[in-house]
């Protein structure tokens, strides 16, 4: 390598020329090291994205059977799902075709369990966190590769463990994907041979594994982020991305442990017979447990949530950090506010620590604790508005490129702004009360995952595509993917307010059978022309007719993904060529290396000049509307090179 | 292109990479152990019976905390030999470091052994013995068993087949035909069969060639009565009943949970010497109690620390000098002391008296859940670090004779998690012992 690369900064004329045999021993690893086991940042991060993205396809698949039920719970499931379901799962779980409870409750708790935990977090901090991290500060690789590697192995031996657990006689987990004691500890408990064959006992051990996953995870994400930056990489020349992966990593790393504690702990009362969070006198099945009781069910509720919140930032945050670094980009603007961006990221993330317990004001912890919870909620507003602000305000003046991923990154703004706003009402535990647990709280978090974290993970697939493959993906494509899930998502997502408003229950397997004997609200009477358009007969239209509205829109966000799957393997081989290593004209540091980035990322050793949005600078010379971090200044002069004190990295 | 900063530190953060993820790693370790300890305290502060104090041998315990401070220091003193480039010294304290972990994991062995040979039994009116209860003294028996009806979903009856104390299963189709109970059979008979009669998913019966005899813990059973048993996963089992009451060698009464701490089954069940020479050692400790309170009008039966000491007795309490029997006659507490075999009293329980009865194990409470999870997890922590340290030890010369710097690097950061076990063990100490 280059030992005297002070003044030389890689430009686009010469990476190419450097692209082969840059580093022998690549050639010669065999093809399972280079793509199974590699320790290579970028491939683990592939890795990470494509298993990530099956687990989200999976997820999706048993949200798509649980809307059936709902919408139509007294009708067989249609030929495909009911299939699916016999040929992975067996006919017991049917019942004449028709979904049962325990096939909800089975579904609705890995729903949750793999869109969370094995799907949007995986995708979003442990696969782009991977692959452009390192790129963005200049760093050969993570800090720890074989510990990088170990972690992606970890994450799927705890997906592997987790899918299998569908096979077993029990299935898989039915509590949750909270899982709360009692009821997750004696579900698949009394009634079987083997505590350790049952669903409830492979989704903790699974969690175990996936929690040890994202702890080597984040270990190594601080770690690079702290001694691998790249000479003159200042903390505030570092993209927001950056900043952003560093303060997820530390919520990973400290929230976690608390949900391996609450996951030993239920697995020990499972196996070993203890009774942490189970109670004195527990009845199951009209027999008292044999246990001795003493334990609280409160317990589980804090170690879960103290995980539980800050892993709400955990999935949010990577979409803020894509999209910071994709608005930008496309409308030739430097991020607006990028300090204040980055101070509210480090509060959102210490907050993020001491608000867990407002999942919990239905559980009778008092209203002086209430009261603390309430305040640190309503605080915590504060910093998400300025990170989402500060990307609004991004946009003004700009001379936007829609391109498919500045769709996907615009939609975010205001689906998002959804999301977080119905979410307000939930801080006071005097609404939540009336709103805990019915659809109104699953269409706020919904509106935050999925047309708000989802967006940011499409648009940063479709802004990372060049540079991971050398083409990009299709736009009239990709466009066929935005506006099918735009509209869809919203048909999906929109109704859960007016329906959990009205106390329409979550966990209603049955579509409300209850509900609908008591408060199904008319929303048209029958002579109404909406009715018209929906009922046939003449019938009003009530709150649960809904439910259809909602399904069908479900199911047409399924066709609507279809697209995206063609345009990501499609485009591998027959995506329009980039002619540049840069060819969004970004300039961020990834984009200064070879396409794709060879083992080690780096031709010549990085230098950071600038800070990381320098969009449109006046007066740049030759004429054009971006100056790369790593381009050094026309006029050198003391005032712009990097300090003396800023490390080169050794080996240089 | 190598990785920078894995041996010499970056000079602006002042740390190799190493060091920076140990820290970081021990954080999130801090937030592990955070996590048990406030577990801890909730439950504690939850608990609905007398949380157990001074139940573990503080001796032991002591010794532990001195080895493992000892090895704390030994394993600075192998790091700064490498840092002086004396291999034989490090080798030297490193051994000693490893023995001092072998030394806390043997003390911590026999800790757990004396637990978990241990039991404590509640009757159901709240009095409590505790004591040993020998293999098999505690199990509900059923003697000739002909048949067995299962749930065919679950799988093979496995409890019956793992339970067997006399006779070989072999089992019967309804035609009479000998079954090999195999995984494939056991797929048939969940498919359902129209040759065998069986609906899918339902439940078969199937007859045993010659009656067996099973014996079962009662924790594995729904319910049983004479005529037979089921077991939680709803197999059912015909047979007679022969044995269903616990034996148990007493070595300590603790009646706080009673409604009448002074006459309770636990008493009735030990007989009247021990009954009376439990009285009087109760009512010396309130009277002493009175007496020593007597102008401040304490309440005796508020004081959580009278009623430890006057409401828990320690067997064979020194005085027995009268035998008589005890409630149930024939093998009373009483009868065994007058034999001279046995140290402690022995008793037979009726089921029908026990609440729950278990060993000292994470079963018993959730104090013994706690402890055990604590100690069980901080042991792991002690055996991942002898583990790793004595790689660096066996397998460190190479990388010595390379690169000392480098090995001295590993050997500090693991010295750096042997730190933190050593300090999470200096809080459980006193945590689970002493308070």
């Amino acid at each position: 390598m280059a030992g005297t690369a002070t003044t030389a900064a890689p430009d686009h004329a010469d990476t190419h020329a450097g692209d082969h045999g840059h580093d022998h021993h690549e050639h010669h690893l065999p093809w399972w090291q280079k793509y199974l086991f590699s320790t290579d940042h970028k491939t683990i991060g592939i890795q990470y994205a494509l298993a990530s993205m099956v687990f989200l396809l999976v997820g999706f698949f048993l949200m798509m059977v649980m809307r059936w039920s709902i919408a139509y719970p007294d009708r067989a499931l249609p030929e495909a799902m009911a299939w699916l379901v016999e040929f992975f799962l067996g006919d017991r779980w049917l019942e004449e075709g028709r979904v049962t409870s325990s096939l909800y409750n089975m579904f609705g708790a890995m729903h949750g369990t793999i869109m969370v935990f094995l799907g949007v977090v995986p995708l979003g901090f442990a696969a782009f966190g991977n692959f452009v991290m390192p790129l963005q500060i200049g760093a050969p690789d993570m800090a720890f590769p074989k510990l990088n590697m170990w972690s992606f192995w970890l994450f799927l031996i705890g997906g592997t463990i987790m899918m299998a657990s569908f096979f077993l006689p029990t299935g898989a987990a039915q509590a949750g994907w909270t899982n709360y004691s009692p009821l997750a500890t004696t579900l698949q408990f009394v009634d079987v041979h083997d505590v350790f064959m049952t669903g409830q006992t492979w989704w903790l051990i699974a969690m175990v594994f996936v929690i040890s996953s994202s702890l080597l995870g984040s270990v190594n994400v601080i770690t690079t982020i702290i001694n691998l930056r790249a000479r003159g990489m200042t903390w505030m020349r570092m993209p927001f991305f950056c900043w952003g992966m560093l303060v997820i990593a530390f919520l990973l790393l400290l929230a976690f442990p608390p949900l391996e504690v609450a996951a030993i702990m239920q697995l020990s009362d499972r196996l070993f017979g203890s009774s942490f969070f189970l109670p004195t006198g527990l009845v199951e099945g009209n027999q008292h447990l044999n246990i001795s009781g003493g334990g609280n069910p409160l317990l589980y509720q804090h170690l879960f949530w103290f995980l539980g919140h800050p892993e709400v930032y955990v999935l949010l945050l990577p979409a803020f950090c894509i999209i910071a670094e994709i608005i930008p980009c496309y409308t030739r603007r430097p991020l607006w506010g990028y300090k204040s961006m980055v101070y509210a990221v480090l509060v959102l993330g210490f907050l993020s620590f001491i608000v867990w317990a407002h999942h919990m004001y239905l559980t009778g912890m008092g209203t002086r604790v209430a009261t603390f919870f309430q305040i640190t909620t309503v605080l915590i507003s504060i910093p998400s508005v300025i990170l989402l602000t500060c990307l609004m305000i991004s946009l003004w003046g700009g001379s936007i490129r829609f391109t498919s991923a500045m769709l996907f990154a615009f939609a975010f703004l205001p689906m998002f702004g959804i999301g977080g706003l119905t979410g307000l009402p939930l801080a006071f535990s005097l609404i939540d009360l009336q709103l805990h647990d019915t659809y109104y709280v699953i269409g706020h978090f919904h509106y935050v995952v999925a047309p708000g974290i989802l967006f940011g993970l499409f648009a940063g697939i479709y802004h990372w595509y060049p540079k991971i493959t050398g083409r990009f993906m299709s736009e009239r494509l990709g466009r066929w993917h935005f506006w099918p899930n735009l509209i869809f998502m919203n048909v999906l997502f929109l109704p859960m307010f007016w329906q959990g408003m009205a106390g329409f229950h979550r966990r209603w397997y049955d579509g409300g059978a209850y509900f609908s004997q008591t408060a199904n609200k008319e929303l048209f009477s029958g002579d109404h022309w909406i009715s018209g358009i929906f009922k046939a007969d003449g019938a009003a239209l009530t709150m649960l007719d809904l439910n259809v509205l909602m399904s069908w829109g479900a199911w047409l966000l399924a066709i609507a993904q279809i697209p995206f799957i063609i345009n990501i393997f499609w485009s591998i081989r027959h995506g329009k060529k980039c002619h540049s290593d840069n060819p969004w004209d970004a300039t961020t540091l990834e984009w200064t290396t070879p396409t794709p980035p060879p083992h080690g990322n780096f031709l010549k050793e990085p230098v950071v000049y600038r800070s990381a949005y320098d969009y449109s600078v006046p007066g740049t010379t030759p004429a054009k509307d971006f100056l790369g971090q790593g381009e050094p200044p026309a006029d050198a002069t003391a005032a712009t090179q990097p300090s003396p004190d800023q490390p080169a990295p050794a080996g240089h | 292109m190598e990785i920078p900063y894995t041996v010499t530190a970056r000079p602006d953060t002042g740390l190799y990479n190493a060091k920076v993820g140990i820290w970081l790693f021990l954080a999130s370790e801090v937030m592990l152990f955070g996590g048990l300890f406030s577990g801890y305290i909730f439950l504690r502060i939850g608990a609905d019976y007398p949380w157990p104090e001074g139940v573990l041998n503080n001796l032991l315990g002591f010794i532990n905390t001195l080895v493992l401070i000892a090895s704390s220091v030994t394993v600075v003193m192998a790091w700064a030999s490498l840092k002086m480039r004396q291999w034989n010294r490090y080798v030297l304290y490193m051994s000693i470091t490893l023995l001092c972990a072998a030394t806390f994991m043997v003390i911590k062995a026999f800790e757990y052994t004396d637990k978990l040979t241990h039991y404590g039994l509640h009757f159901s009116d709240g009095s409590i013995v505790e004591g040993y209860i020998d293999t098999g003294a505690d199990f509900v028996v059923l003697k000739d068993v002909t048949s067995v009806r299962f749930d065919t979903t679950k799988g093979a009856p496995n409890y019956v087949l793992r339970n067997v104390l006399e006779g070989e299963p072999v089992f019967l189709n309804k035609d009479g035909v000998e079954i090999n109970l195999n995984r494939s059979y056991l797929r048939t008979l969940a498919r359902g069969s129209e040759r065998l009669g069986i609906a899918p998913a339902g439940s078969v019966e199937l007859t045993l060639r010659e009656p067996i005899t099973i014996g079962s813990r009662a924790s594995r059973l729904m319910n049983h009565s004479d005529e037979g048993m089921t077991f939680r996963d709803g197999t059912v089992v015909n047979g007679t009943l022969e044995r269903d009451h616990v034996t148990m060698r007493v070595d300590r009464i603790d009646t706080r949970m009673a409604e009448d701490p002074t006459d309770n089954m636990a008493l009735q069940y030990l007989g009247d010497t021990i009954t009376e020479r439990f009285r009087r050692h109760a009512q010396f400790h309130i009277d002493d109690f009175n007496e020593r309170y007597a102008d401040r009008g304490f309440d005796p039966m508020e004081n959580a620390e009278l009623l430890r000491t006057a409401y828990r007795l320690k067997l064979p309490a020194p005085d027995l000098d009268t035998v008589k029997r005890g409630r149930l006659g024939g093998s009373s507490g009483d009868d065994a002391l007058a034999d001279g075999k046995d140290k402690y009293p022995q008793i037979q329980v009726e089921r029908e008296d026990v609440r729950f009865y278990s060993n000292f194990s994470p079963a018993y409470s959730t104090y013994y859940a706690i402890y055990f999870t604590l100690t069980g997890l901080h042991g792991l922590h002690v055996i991942c670090g002898a583990l790793v340290l004595g790689y660096f030890m066996v397998f460190g010369k190479k990388m010595y004779q390379r690169n000392p710097e480098h090995l001295a690097n590993r050997v500090e950061v693991g010295g750096l998690f042997w730190h933190f076990v050593d300090l999470v063990w200096i809080f459980l100490f006193p945590v689970l012992y002493l308070m």
